[in-house]
């Protein structure tokens, strides 16, 4: 093994894991706390980077306002979608609701990114978003850019704020509790359908976040969003939805390594599958540990 | 109560039961249920990816006849190039087209670019006193083969003869329903690569991609950089039947020049992250990368490449304004070597008409991609020329094929010279085309492009130019 290509890979595995885990947070906050399964994430995380690269590029708009645009835009949208099509479906659903909101946010995701395109990428698919000039910086033989480095600081910046806050704030305890049980919220007087909206507002957020940062780095195109959404599947599943959002975000560092060792060993192509392993790897493994049939399995590995 | 099992979702304390969200559902059973919502999301998502097929529009019946009322006056510029309208060259009849082109997902964009070059030339070759030709644009979803064979299939039962394909007829997977259904297919994007050739009914129409730049470039690097040694090989994962046919056509090309392959990369269609390739590519060294890949993706790999530092000399396979909008200053001293027409120096006459014609109706410069759709649309309207001057039917696929081995010469906007039209030569053998002006060119930091070599296929007529 190349030490300096390891070496290469660790800092490309911490770059892409910061990003993975802002993705994870947002989703598994909406998840934990809702139970909805906000497939449109994708949306809402394309809609904020296509907007921002737009309003920079077509509009004329200096880069910071372009950004805040698209960062209002996607989470208007996250709570819109909330308000407008989630909530009236889970209450007409019932106990189907959680396959009726996944199918519905799965067609909001390939209608919007449909809309993009027709609205936007057909003269010009790909927008890009320039703030600043990117530079590569050295450390030896180890390279990455400020903007790597930004989007480091940006996204554990923006998971421990919020760690801090759903711990330190009322606000933070009541999605906390919400989380936990949003009847019992609601009987001591804390409105779960605002914690709802609040969940998709701050998952919108950290979607955003991820979405101006990749813009900057590569450019908007109208179908960004389905890579990133399943990587925030994964992250969430395995760092929990329940977990403090640090803890998550770790989750998402590891996967990011884990994603760019796999490169020491094969190509590029298969870092999409070595994550779904792990998240295969990690649902067996927790059916197993409560499976009845694998018991004896269980048994032999605690003896060992 | 006993307390709910949360090791699915943390390792915190249990607590009391969860009656979850909406009726009555543990966060367990939420869970797991959404890990199944997650397992089915994923084929889901793959088969909607892009949205919908486009509309069809399809024409009616074809063979009918009528009289005409002559060419436009750019109709009649245009015949001087691309040969005679009139009844008997099939001006007042309809005749059913079919076309399998990207028109969404990542390939979209260039999927408008083939669709507006074929629409430029169905109105030019009806202006020049041609035949209507009535168009059914599908959907092939950027190389899906499951859309591919679909497009194939509605095409065939409504009796198209001629069909204009993309991505190598989606990798190989129309080219079943090609022969079935006995449909006259070019392929001016894709072409047929190594892995296609002699395919019933499949033909392509511009220079083998990636690999038939290969001699001529390499030829240019032995003389003018002789200091390059090492060669890497960046290319699109299709199947082996893709990748194996230009590693071999790479090592064939360098070997004369005492080049070495030191790594062939792979990378799948539509990435944007090249991270972990670069750094693969930094540990084997090279001094060339040889970038075998399309569209965007060569813009983002430029971008990580100069981000991770790596200098190596990149030399691509495709280039247009779009890729070179998204790579920005990263593009610069970018070479890049195929069949290239440029806008700005039309080669011949009937490619200036066409593009300052796609300029008036588009709005925006013409692509190499469009010109290669329009060029090759006019080839169908030859052959039906022919095959109503030997009183055959049109609308039969192995007849107008019978016609295209019997004459495989056609006007081209490549090549010629003022005057003159250019030529496009088909090989009845492999059915790609037989001569065709390659060019390597250097991006300069002004956006210009320089001309440092031009060769033919199998680097023929080689000539050094900077």
């Amino acid at each position: 093994m190349d030490l300096h290509q390891f070496i290469q890979l660790t800092v490309n595995g911490l770059i892409n894991g910061s990003t993975y885990a802002l993705l994870g947070v947002g989703f598994a906050l909406i998840l934990g706390v809702t139970g909805r399964f906000h497939f449109a994430y994708a949306f809402t995380y394309t809609l904020t980077g296509y907007l921002a690269a737009v309003a920079a590029s077509s509009w004329g708009l200096p880069v910071i306002p372009a950004m805040l645009i698209g960062l209002l835009v996607g989470i208007v949208m996250g709570v819109l979608i909330e308000v407008g099509v989630y909530r009236p479906l889970a209450a007409k659903a019932g106990t189907n609701s959680l396959l009726v909101i996944f199918v519905a946010s799965l067609g909001i995701t390939i209608a919007g990114q449909s809309a993009i395109t027709l609205i936007w990428g057909l003269n010009a698919q790909a927008r890009t978003l320039e703030a600043f000039k990117i530079s590569t910086w050295h450390l030896g033989s180890i390279n990455f850019t400020n903007l790597d480095v930004l989007t480091v600081v940006v996204a554990w910046a923006c998971t421990l704020a919020f760690s801090a806050f759903l711990r330190f704030s009322s606000h933070g305890r009541q999605i906390k509790a919400v989380r936990a049980n949003p009847e019992m919220a609601q009987a001591v007087g804390i409105d779960s359908r605002a914690i709802y909206r609040v969940a998709f507002a701050i998952g919108s957020i950290f979607a955003g976040v991820a979405a101006i940062l990749y813009t900057l780095k590569y450019a908007a195109v109208p179908d960004m969003g389905q890579r990133p959404v399943f990587y925030a599947l994964v992250v969430a599943f395995i760092g929990g939805t329940a977990r403090a959002p640090w803890k998550v975000g770790l989750t998402g560092l590891g996967l990011g390594l884990i994603e760019s060792w796999s490169g020491n060993w094969v190509s590029a192509q298969w870092s999409s599958t070595i994550v779904f392993a792990v998240l295969l790897i990690y649902l067996t493994w927790q059916s197993l540990k409560s499976a009845a049939w694998a018991r004896p399995i269980r048994v032999l590995a605690q003896q060992s | 109560m006993s307390p709910i099992d949360r090791s699915v979702l943390d390792d915190s304390p249990p607590e009391g039961p969860d009656p979850g969200k909406d009726g009555g559902l543990t966060r367990r059973h939420l869970v797991q249920r959404a890990s199944i919502a997650a397992a089915m999301a994923s084929p889901l998502v793959l088969a909607a990816c892009g949205g919908s097929d486009s509309g069809s529009s399809n024409g009616g019946g074809g063979g009918s006849s009528g009289g005409g009322s002559g060419a436009t006056a750019l109709g009649k510029q245009l015949n001087k190039y691309v040969g005679p309208g009139g009844p008997e060259n099939g001006e007042g009849t309809t005749w059913n087209f079919g076309a399998s082109l990207p028109l969404s997902g990542a390939g979209a964009f260039f999927g408008h670019e083939m669709e507006h070059g074929m629409d430029l030339a169905v109105d030019h070759i009806k202006q020049a006193g041609g035949p209507d030709f009535a168009v059914s644009y599908e959907d092939n979803k950027t190389g899906d083969p499951n859309a591919g064979i679909q497009n194939v299939r509605e095409l065939g039962i409504n009796g198209v003869a001629g069909m204009m394909a993309s991505y190598l007829a989606d990798f190989g997977a129309e080219l079943p329903g090609i022969a079935a259904y006995k449909i006259l297919t070019i392929d001016p994007g894709g072409g047929t690569g190594g892995s296609f050739q002699e395919e019933p009914y499949f033909w392509g129409s511009r220079a083998l991609w990636p690999e038939a730049p290969f001699p001529g470039v390499y030829k240019y690097v032995a003389e003018a950089k002789p200091e390059f040694k090492r060669v890497s090989l960046l290319i699109w994962d299709n199947g082996a039947s893709f990748v194996n046919p230009a590693v071999k056509a790479l090592e064939e090309a360098i070997k004369p020049h005492g080049l070495e392959l030191v790594s062939v990369e792979k990378s799948a269609a539509g990435s944007t992250d090249f991270s972990t390739t670069i750094a693969r590519l930094k540990s084997a060294n090279p001094d060339v990368i040889q970038v075998a890949m399309s569209g965007a993706d060569v813009a983002y790999f430029l971008k990580g490449k100069a981000a991770g530092g790596l200098t190596a000399q990149a030399i691509g396979a495709d280039w247009n304004p779009e890729t070179q909008k998204t790579a920005g200053s990263t593009a610069d001293g970018f070479w890049f070597s195929f069949d290239y027409i440029n806008a700005k120096k039309p080669p011949n006459p009937w490619a200036k008409i066409f593009f300052d014609e796609y300029k008036k109706k588009f709005g925006a410069e013409a692509t190499w991609l469009a010109a290669n759709y329009y060029e090759s649309t006019f080839i169908y309207w030859e052959l039906i020329r022919r095959v109503l001057a030997e009183k055959g039917d049109i609308n039969d696929g192995t007849t107008l094929q019978s016609a295209l081995e019997a004459d495989p010469e056609f006007p081209s906007l490549y090549g010629g010279n003022s005057g003159e039209a250019g030529t496009l030569t088909f090989d009845p053998k492999t059915h790609t085309i037989a001569k065709r002006e390659i060019s390597l060119l250097e991006l300069e930091p002004s956006g210009e492009e320089k001309v440092l070599a031009t060769f033919g296929l199998g680097g023929s007529d080689y000539k050094k130019v900077a």
